[in-house]
């Protein structure tokens, strides 16, 4: 009874704990990683890429500055990811479940999530590309001061050509 | 007797400084064309604002100092040394209205970093960066890796008297042709050569790691300029490792390998004569030393994790040419650099110490230079075994047969000495600002030689002080350190007068 009793403590801690850091944060995964090397893991991070191979994709995500390679076999269902993140767009945001590597022997050392899972959390956006009033006018003053300076070393150059011309 | 020039050269100075000042803002018209190709309106905008500064303070310089006599060798120098101050910081004016980095100081730090190709950086969200920026980076790195002098020489139309000195002070010994002017061309013509077939072999790689068509392309374009010029920028955070693909990493060793051979001997493999090659001192000093480290590094590699061979070699293999060469790139995390062992550790750091080919786009000590003083002291002791009578004259090979007389070994010991000082010097700041030794060695080695690989301590939030730090030793590391105190004697003269 005793042994029942604490078996059902054991899993009932270990579910509170997953579910209080339900998500590992990649800086966490390579700030402490012979902790995590070959655990189950679960991330959430922005897309950066998608690069497909034959039997399966490699997806670099993103997650506080910090950026990681997933693998993805063919047999993981990868959801439709319209936005990557880069200048332009803010990536899909997905959940990633899988085991985490430091140095991955399949493939040659790298430090990557083996994917078992994922599933599109929140979809990406396109960024504004409207530059701000202060870049306007900080163009336009300087665009004059150079056209000015220009202007007066031009007077200047043509008054030296003339001189020397002369004599 | 120090030497002191005269107001009318000091005024000649100042308006050659206006006139590159000049060269550079019409440079940013390079990354503006593409930031108005791509739509990256906010980067135009950036491009174009620096553009306007650049060349306002380049023509009031141009407007206030009328250039009045030619410059003499020792007043090349100080220009050669402000120039490598003052683009930087001009430089670092499109990085900083990115709105990428905390502060101008960290602007100025990348710039000055891509400009003395070294790769160490304190950008933020780099991977949101517009592809316009990007180019700017690494644009600036292929600039000051080939010279910005080599620029400013390629052109110009005749030689001046003082070209030698500004060619000197920017840490290049040798002419290739006869003038300096030609030997600039010839090393822009073979950079760009192979910056043609390099970007359009990282292109195609990149397509087959699975990048798509624009990526690949400035992809490809960024990787070879910043591993030929040996810089080792790279566009993503994630280093080399984005790609998940060996074969790019290979096309990259070969990339960094050419930018850190002497453009001499560039000029004998255009030619077919791959004797020069084999006997010249520098490709020996190379194999030699990269033969040791290699073999050393894997073995504390190999005493240290059951590691894979073929992961042995692929890590072990491109950590020590991206340091030999001061190129910086990296197949790693820096999580997985800093679990190696401080003996691996020590490997990298002396890989990095020595550096590339004089003559070449690499930083360090150099391989003329250790290859001069290993033979020195092979010649003495030869004369500790052999009688005294046995008269003894070791030779070495350089393009041609030279004799290895005492002035060339002291000049190469004092440079060695320099680099030695900047190497522990930085450690020893690192240290006194709470870093433990060996990273803080590793860091400081990897700023002054050049080479921009890191253990995790250059970020945003390290102490300004060593940011001062690594600026300092990155610009007197790429400048080899002449051009600096030779500076630093004239403008002591300019206080004495």
């Amino acid at each position: 009874m005793r042994r029942i009793f604490l078996l059902f403590l054991l899993i009932l801690t270990n579910m509170l704990s997953l579910q209080a850091g339900e998500f590992i944060e990649i800086k966490e995964l390579l700030a402490k990683p012979s902790f995590w090397d070959r655990k189950e893991v679960e991330v959430k991070a922005e897309v950066l890429d998608i690069l497909r191979r034959k039997k399966g994709s490699w997806i670099n995500i993103l997650d506080g500055g910090v950026s990681l390679g997933v693998w993805v076999p063919e047999e993981v269902r990868l959801p439709q990811i319209i936005y990557l993140a880069g200048p332009e767009e803010k990536g899909d945001l997905i959940r990633i479940r899988g085991k985490f590597y430091f140095n991955n022997p399949q493939y040659l050392g790298q430090t990557m999530i083996s994917a078992e899972g994922i599933s599109l959390l929140k979809r990406g956006e396109k960024f504004s590309l409207e530059p701000t009033l202060k870049k306007k006018r900080a163009l336009f003053l300087w665009a004059l001061l150079f056209l000015i300076t220009g202007v007066v070393y031009l007077i200047r150059n043509l008054k030296y050509a003339r001189r020397t011309s002369k004599t | 007797m120090i030497f002191s020039p005269s107001k009318e050269s000091i005024s000649s100075l100042l308006n050659l400084l206006g006139k590159l000042l000049c060269l550079l803002g019409l440079l940013f018209l390079v990354p503006a064309g593409i930031a108005l190709f791509l739509g990256e309106v906010p980067a135009l905008f950036d491009f174009l604002i620096s553009l306007f500064i650049t060349e306002t303070i380049g023509l009031l310089f141009l407007l206030f100092f009328p250039y009045k006599q030619d410059l003499d060798y020792s007043l090349a120098f100080l220009l050669v040394a402000l120039v490598w101050l003052i683009l930087p910081f001009f430089s670092a004016l499109p990085l900083w209205f990115s709105g990428h980095f905390k502060s101008f100081l960290d602007a100025f730090f990348d710039s000055m970093s891509g400009f003395t190709t070294t790769g160490l950086s304190l950008i933020r969200d780099l991977d949101y960066l517009s592809y316009s920026h990007n180019f700017f980076r690494h644009f600036i790195m292929f600039l000051g890796g080939q010279g910005i002098i080599i620029v400013a020489l390629s052109f110009s139309q005749k030689a001046s008297s003082y070209g030698v000195g500004l060619y000197v002070g920017e840490a290049r010994q040798e002419r290739i042709l006869p003038s300096i002017i030609s030997t600039s061309r010839f090393i822009w013509t073979v950079t760009l050569v192979y910056f043609i077939i390099g970007s359009l072999l990282l292109f195609f790689l990149g397509l087959k790691a699975g990048l798509p068509y624009k990526k690949a392309l400035f992809h490809g374009m960024f990787l070879f300029m910043a591993g030929f010029d040996t810089g080792g920028f790279t566009p993503q955070s994630l280093n080399l490792g984005y790609y998940h693909s060996l074969s790019l990493e290979l096309a990259t060793l070969i990339v960094m390998l050419l930018g850190s051979l002497n453009f001499n001997l560039h000029y004998f493999l255009w030619r077919k004569n791959l004797k020069e090659i084999l006997k010249n001192i520098e490709t020996r000093t190379f194999f030699i030393s990269f033969s040791l480290l290699f073999i050393f590094l894997n073995l504390t590699l190999v005493l240290n994790s059951k590691i894979p061979l073929l992961e042995l070699f692929r890590k072990g293999l491109y950590q020590i040419l991206t340091a030999h060469t001061g190129c910086g790139f990296s197949n790693l995390t820096v999580s997985q650099l800093k679990s190696w062992s401080e003996g691996s550790l020590v490997f990298i750091i002396i890989a990095m110490a020595l550096g590339g080919g004089v003559g070449s786009t690499t930083g360090g000590i150099k391989l003329m230079r250790v290859g001069l003083l290993f033979k020195s002291i092979v010649a003495e002791v030869k004369t500790w075994i052999f009688p005294a009578q046995v008269k003894m004259q070791e030779k070495y090979h350089h393009l041609q047969d030279f004799l290895l007389e005492d002035r060339r070994v002291k000049l190469a010991f004092i440079v060695f000495f320099f680099y030695l000082l900047s190497y522990l010097g930085g450690a020893v700041i690192g240290v006194l600002l709470g870093y433990p030794f060996l990273p803080a060695l590793f860091e400081s080695t990897s700023a002054s030689a050049n080479v921009g690989l890191t253990l995790g301590i250059t970020s945003p939030q390290m102490p300004v002080l060593l940011k001062l730090t690594y600026i300092i030793q990155m610009w007197t590391g790429r400048l080899e350190f002449v051009s600096v105190i030779a500076s630093l004697g004239i403008i002591i003269s300019l206080f004495k007068k």
